[in-house]
């Protein structure tokens, strides 16, 4: 049977034995993984993966299978298996899914060069030539340690229920993780870099792609050998840049804005959400200067997709409107439980995962301003460029971002004058009610957003204006 | 689950198949998993995953690359292995290979690796999670979340330097978090092999969530400043192992390791002393030997509070001029390839001789953690990072467990935490989950002088 044969004999298979709702999800993947450090190969390897996952509703609770075993029986035994552990829940709260329309259709990442038509050899050299052009722009001492990974991911998808919903595609990621450690007068500083596009090998052929390794690890250089600690007595405004402000808007707004969170359902690890205690829709989370957004549908983008994992059609989400909490991601099951629809949420990493709500581009929008104009209004302040490490509690609210790449602003000008370290520790509110403006302007990182249990490491954007201005800081990141 | 004779028949078949191209490992898996996640005291998903899959190393020449085979047969091994080959030899060779393990000896026997009563727990989890949730409401909670895997597996590994060696094995880890309100909540974990005891120490997880969440109310801004700290077992494993974790010579190539030419240094107290032990009963990280054939071992890596050694396999210990020390695996790395390196397998802390009311005793500023996440590094060589406590987190009054705290961040240089160790607790714990993958042995431990942060607005 072609896999085709397979998801429809299960859908039907499942209504037949009395599932409420059955759903069959096959994936087949393919993701190639190329490794280096300091310019000689570490790992190099190809995971092939070809599945279905069955998620199955009963008596109120949810089973899951997964398979590799693509054969009629074994789907038959899955679908039961999946239907019976359902039953078991023993739910005293009946588990519903929002209603949505069927939809039959398919969608696909538009790709100019397929991965599978270049050569290893091509693809291992494009990781050699950045590693090349590194030393020859720098050196080896400048530069100790250069760890560069480039990964290239295709999928085709089909995902079949027994509401009539079918939607096929094929998908084409191609990204790339490193890390440059570069050595200073002053200082080592460590740079974690990832960037990432949907499409095919032409990305990856743009000479835009080394040439970010070397404006990145100029930058490393140039905090190494300049940034020096300081302490501010008084707060201080603040100009983040673009990666600064995609991390905020994914850390400190899309994640407390995921609906099962909300709910609960990640309360043992991802954790729950301060917005359990707001009203959206209403309720004030910030500055009328912010507003984030979420949009699966960035031509290009790292969190590409037209219709989510449960066949419902994506289409942006307007989280933060001028400061008041407005949307939150919802799949079909949080939809269900609150009795409202599907925002196109729902994803999983592979066939043998759930779907779950998840982020896909979240980003601050930009504003009508220059950068400079942000910077012209400064007497005295920070310009922090990136970041090196962050974290935030599991509610989504006491959040901690350390500067990598920042200079000191004095009257209205960025000065040569490098801050080591300067530490945004901010709640979520107490950070958004602080941005005053943002600048036109919109650049993406692409990240691993890592969430769930068994964790579900799914790509996506996080991405901002050029830049954002948070007024009066007190900085933070000091015992008192 | 697969017939064992058909794993072990299609095994061979891939060895065969790679060994006429270079240097092999095939590593087969066959595992029946399952997972319960409960919120709000109600099972969510009951989930299953039924799979084989061979995890193939070849190298030639000193290239060397990895697949990975899921639900193999035959005619897969053969065209997922010649893929493999055309890619291998695209290649260049590594520094990180050089030869396999030649000098084969006997498995090491490992106590409570498996019990056969697994096989049964499908039908009997429901109720023992059920009893976990009663004992957490008993306790004081209001609502508790929870994620619970158990599984068997079957695995068997095949060299071309002629070892075979197979085992099965069981395995349990629950993890519950109870909540009295949003803010006030607690942590239980129960992490094992034995069956047998599974359901007790899973309701004693639950109990002990729920004991925590309930203390945990009324918790109030703590304040910024410098503390001594008493570690949970979850937390300690969590800080104390991420540094333990990078005694290993892969990340200390990669410039990711604080310990990078500090072998032989004393870090940390004379009460400090961490081994990586593959043969220690019921861890989770045990088995009888690793994917070269080497039997597993106990492998000194702090004795006394000197850097005493790092993980080894065959090859990295070449390049050190050490021998291995059995930690050799097929590890996940970055995104889509799989690396033959050293991982670790159980970290196993020297405990003290203090209670947990005497590590309560000294007279200073002093918090309890019960939980963290969100471990994240300035930079990995210097060691500067911060974690965030969640759940219960108290100040110390008198000797005794006071005041519920919140919303502070341990923003601190490990290196430095190490040396401040002042005293570890008699009782160590098995400690896996979300935020701690290997599975680490590790009692209360007080830290003196911590860094704790709190948002400035």
């Amino acid at each position: 049977m072609t896999f085709h044969d397979l998801v429809q004999h299960g859908v039907q298979f499942g209504d037949a034995q009395g599932a409420d709702y059955i759903e069959l999800r096959y994936v087949q993947s393919v993701v190639e993984g190329y490794s280096t450090r300091n310019g000689e190969i570490i790992s190099a390897g190809t995971t092939e993966t070809a599945g279905i996952g069955i998620r199955a509703l009963a008596n109120g609770g949810i089973g899951f299978v997964s398979t590799a075993r693509l054969k009629k029986e074994e789907i038959e035994r899955a679908v039961k298996t999946a239907i019976g552990l359902a039953q078991t829940s023993k739910r005293k709260t009946p588990l519903v899914l929002s209603e949505e329309p069927t939809v039959q259709t398919r969608w696909e990442v538009p790709v100019k060069i397929p991965f599978a038509d270049v050569s290893s050899e091509t693809k291992l050299n494009r990781v050699f030539e950045v590693d090349k052009t590194l030393t020859s722009t720098f050196n080896s001492d400048t530069l100790p340690f250069r760890l560069v990974i480039l990964a290239l991911e295709t999928s085709k998808k089909l995902i079949t229920n027994n509401e009539g919903t079918q939607v096929e595609s094929d998908y084409s990621l191609g990204r790339y993780l490193a890390m440059l450690t570069a050595k200073g007068n002053k200082d080592i500083e460590q740079r974690m870099i990832s960037r990432g596009s949907t499409g095919g090998w032409e990305w990856f052929a743009d000479p835009q792609f080394i040439q970010n390794f070397v404006d990145e690890a100029q930058d490393a250089k140039s905090v190494a050998d300049n940034a020096k600690a300081m302490t501010f007595d008084k707060p201080v405004d603040f100009i983040v840049g673009p990666e600064v402000a995609g991390i905020i808007s994914h850390e400190n707004c899309g994640h407390p804005s995921e609906a099962d969170r909300i709910q609960g359902r990640e309360g043992m690890n991802a954790g729950e959400s301060f917005w359990m205690d707001i009203d959206v829709g209403t309720t004030r989370v910030g500055s009328p200067a912010v507003t984030v957004i979420d949009d699966p549908t960035i031509p290009k983008s790292g969190g590409f997709y037209l219709y989510d994992d449960e066949g419902v059609q994506a289409r942006p989400r307007y989280l933060i409107k001028e400061g008041i909490a407005n949307e939150m991601f919802h799949d079909r099951l949080s939809a269900g439980r609150v009795g409202v629809k599907s925002n196109g949420s729902s994803r999983a990493t592979n066939y043998n995962r759930e779907p779950i709500p998840r982020m896909a581009n979240t980003y601050i929008a930009p504003g009508d301003y220059s950068k400079e104009e942000l910077v012209e209004d400064i007497k005295f302040g920070i310009y922090m460029k990136s970041f090196t490490e962050w974290n935030i509690d599991d509610r989504r609210y006491q959040s901690k971002y350390v500067g990598s790449y920042a200079r000191l602003i004095r009257d209205g000008e960025v000065t040569d004058t490098f801050v080591r370290r300067p530490v945004l520790e901010l709640t979520s509110r107490g950070l958004f009610d602080a941005v005053d403006a943002c600048s036109k302007g919109f650049t993406a990182d692409q990240a691993i957003c890592g969430k769930s249990d068994p964790s579900q490491g799914i790509p996506v954007w996080t991405a901002g204006p050029d830049a954002m201005r948070l007024r009066a800081i007190r900085v933070g990141g000091v015992p008192t | 689950m697969m017939e064992q004779k058909d794993v072990q028949d299609l095994v061979d078949h891939a060895l065969k198949v790679a060994s006429a191209k270079g240097d092999a490992v095939v590593q087969a898996r066959d595992v029946l998993e399952h997972q319960i996640r409960i919120s709000n005291s109600e099972i969510d998903i009951f989930k299953q995953w039924n799979y084989t899959v061979f995890d193939v190393f070849i190298a030639i020449e000193g290239k060397i690359g990895t697949t990975e085979i899921f639900s193999p047969t035959p005619k897969l091994i053969d065209e997922e292995i010649s893929r493999l080959v055309k890619l291998i030899q695209s290649l260049q060779p590594t520094p990180l290979y050089s030869g396999l393990q030649e000098d084969l000896k006997p498995p090491t026997k490992v106590d409570k690796l498996y019990d056969k009563r697994i096989r049964d727990f499908p039908n009997q989890a429901p109720d023992v999670v059920a009893a976990a949730l009663n004992a957490a409401q008993e306790a004081g909670a209001k609502r508790t979340a929870g994620s619970f895997f158990f599984s068997e597996t079957y695995n068997l590994v095949e060299t071309t330097k002629g070892f075979s060696g197979d085992y099965p094995e069981s395995a349990y880890r629950m993890t519950l978090r109870s909540f009295v309100d949003p803010e006030s909540s607690g942590q239980g974990l129960a992490v094992g092999r034995r069956i047998s005891t599974a359901e007790k120490d899973i309701v004693q997880a639950g109990q002990e969530a729920g004991e925590i969440a309930l203390q945990a109310v009324g918790g109030k801004q703590g304040k910024a400043g410098v503390y001594d700290l008493v570690l949970h077992p979850t937390v300690a494993a969590s800080i104390l192992g991420s540094l333990v974790e990078s005694a290993n010579p892969l990340l200390l190539m990669m410039g990711m390791s604080p310990l990078k030419d500090k072998l032989g240094e004393k870090l940390g107290p004379d009460s400090l002393s961490v081994w990586d032990d593959g043969r220690k009963p019921n861890g989770l990280g045990s088995a009888p030997f690793d994917v070269e054939g080497t039997p597993t071992q106990k492998s000194p890596i702090f004795q006394n509070g000197t850097l005493q050694g790092i993980i080894h396999n065959t090859s990295t210990a070449k390049m050190n001029q050490a021998k291995t020390t059995g930690n050799c695996s097929i590890a996940r790395f970055g995104i889509g390839s799989k690396m033959f390196v050293p991982s670790p397998s159980n970290l196993v802390f020297e405990p003290g001789d203090a209670s947990f009311e005497e590590l309560l005793e000294p007279n200073r500023p002093t918090i309890y953690i019960t939980s963290n996440w969100y471990l994240r590094y300035t930079s990995r060589l210097e060691g500067s990072f911060s974690t965030i406590p969640r759940d219960g987190m108290f100040l110390i009054e008198n000797g005794e467990i006071g005041q519920s705290i919140q919303k502070l961040r341990i923003s601190d240089n490990i290196l430095r935490m190490v040396a401040n160790i002042e005293a570890l607790g008699k009782s160590p714990r098995q400690i896996r989950w979300w935020e701690v993958e290997t599975p680490t042995f590790i009692p209360f431990v007080r830290i003196k002088d911590a860094k704790m942060t709190a948002a400035t607005q």
